[in-house]
């Protein structure tokens, strides 16, 4: 009896020990985290007075540096007061290192040259330069992002060592940062292991505008990348650009690629109204039971413009599924074939398959 | 007398640019404002000779004040758009609301200049 209640009481103070070793922690742990809070507001708060103190000045100086000739006196004291407002903090650093790269998309001609003029010798090159060598991949990535805005072309090959980044999002990065930047905008295509999105696609396609199409990868290269969203891209970059040197090359794709990519590959046919490719996809349309293939076929067949394919398209005016018949129909009327006694019913079927779609 | 310009842009650095820009080209007496609601104020307060507008703005977006300059007011100051986006059918819109003149961004102050002068000598 004597021995249990000593067991109990045992227990009991092992409890209340316990009990105040957490109590302990837990207003260890309160007490770190109310400091980490009063700290983030004190130095908000820092950043704040910093930011007011500094930030009416600075848009008088940054307007200057953008209207005034680089040699003149208006144009060195802005770059002056701003080199000094730089020196009291990072956060002011990154507030005109953001105001140079935002208004340099504003503007164009002697202004924006200004503002390229101010970013190297303010030394914001080197910032962000050095934000490449950071630890964080979102910090590398922002460093690419102002050197590409920044149009700093010669930064080309320290930006392609980070397309083999651990991170995918940088890997992405770099990608579009090279399409801006490179001498060879898609020479990484070669490198990519990954699926290349929609997003991305676009995010490429829009740098390169204006760009000269000699200064462009020979796309049907990429044909038969292992990665089928570059594939897809390539072709869609063909169909851009206006490659119709690559026909040839899409028409052997036809017989290659799975079904996704043949509705593709006609797509991008018919974009480029390759009449050399109608024989090859009249046969693939009389072969396949693949209903995408057969509705791109067709709308290829009305596109390009030539009857030659109208046995293909009258087979397929009757057919049970309802798309099928009324792409047909609508290639026959762009056509203006004539399928005897059928001819004058064409506008009213495909008027009646259209109903029937949108309902 | 001299020529009242409003601009109304929200991006302050550009707003402060562009008034640094034509004053400095000795074109008129310039107001800025941040946003459309303030723009407008404005606008009901006083005559402008022209207005320089951005087309995303709190408040009111410039096409919305350009309506209201055009239709509200019934008022044929002369009005730039500036847009980031030079799309078709944004450039068609303004002029059928009436605006006097389209600028994309980017765009030379420059050649800002010029137009507003051309505008003014109208």
């Amino acid at each position: 009896m004597m021995a249990s209640i000593y067991d109990m009481i045992k227990d009991e103070d092992a409890m209340i020990v316990a009990f105040a070793l957490f109590s302990i922690l837990f207003c260890l742990l309160s007490l770190a985290l109310l400091s980490l809070i009063i700290i983030s507001k004190i130095k908000r708060n820092k950043n704040e007075s910093v930011k007011n103190e500094f930030w009416p000045k600075s848009q008088k100086a940054l307007a200057l540096i953008t209207i005034a000739p680089m040699d003149s006196m208006e144009y060195k004291k802005s770059i002056f007061f701003l080199k000094k407002m730089m020196e009291q903090s990072r956060k002011v650093v990154q507030w005109v290192l953001d105001e140079i790269v935002k208004q340099q998309a504003n503007l164009s001609g002697e202004s924006k040259t200004n503002l390229l003029q101010a970013y190297k010798v303010l030394k914001l090159k080197e910032y962000s330069l050095k934000k490449l060598k950071s630890r964080r991949w979102n910090v590398v990535a922002s460093g690419i992002q102002e050197l590409e805005r920044m149009e700093q072309h010669d930064c080309e090959q320290r930006i392609r060592k980070f397309l083999h980044a651990k991170n995918k999002d940088l890997r992405k990065t770099a990608r579009l940062a090279l399409a801006s930047l490179a001498e060879k905008p898609l020479d990484f295509l070669e490198h990519v292991r990954e699926e290349v999105n929609e997003w991305e696609q676009m995010s490429i396609k829009y740098r390169l505008r204006g760009k000269r199409k000699d200064n462009l990868p020979d796309f049907s290269g990429y044909y038969l990348h292992s990665e089928p969203s570059v594939v897809r891209f390539s072709i869609s970059m063909s169909v851009y650009f206006n490659c119709f040197e690559h026909i040839p090359q899409l028409i052997d794709l036809l017989a290659t690629g799975a079904e996704d990519l043949q509705v593709t590959v006609i797509e991008a046919l018919s974009k480029l109204e390759a009449f050399q490719a109608i024989e090859a996809i009249e046969t693939l349309a009389s072969e396949t039971d693949h209903q995408p293939i057969v509705c791109a076929a067709l709308k290829f067949l009305g596109n390009v413009g030539c009857s030659e394919g109208h046995h293909v398209i009258e087979r397929f005016i009757h057919d049970e599924d309802v798309e099928v018949r009324m792409e047909a129909v609508n290639a026959a009327i762009r056509l203006d074939l004539d399928f005897s006694d059928e001819n004058n019913d064409l506008r009213r079927m495909y008027a009646h398959h259209q109903n029937h779609l949108i309902s | 007398m001299e020529n009242r310009i409003l601009i109304c842009e929200d991006d302050e650095v550009l707003s402060s640019m562009i008034q640094f820009k034509l004053n400095k080209d000795k074109l008129g007496n310039i107001e800025r404002v941040t946003n459309g609601k303030d723009a407008r104020e404005k606008l009901l307060a006083g005559d402008f000779d022209l207005v320089i507008s951005d087309i995303h703005m709190p408040f009111f977006s410039g096409m919305q004040l350009l309506e209201m300059v055009r239709k509200e007011m019934n008022k044929d100051t002369a009005f730039i758009i500036l847009s980031a986006e030079g799309l078709e059918s944004t450039v068609l819109e303004a002029f059928d609301l009436g605006v006097t003149d389209f600028l994309t961004k980017p765009f030379s102050p420059g050649e800002l200049s010029m137009r507003v002068k051309r505008l003014l000598a109208a």
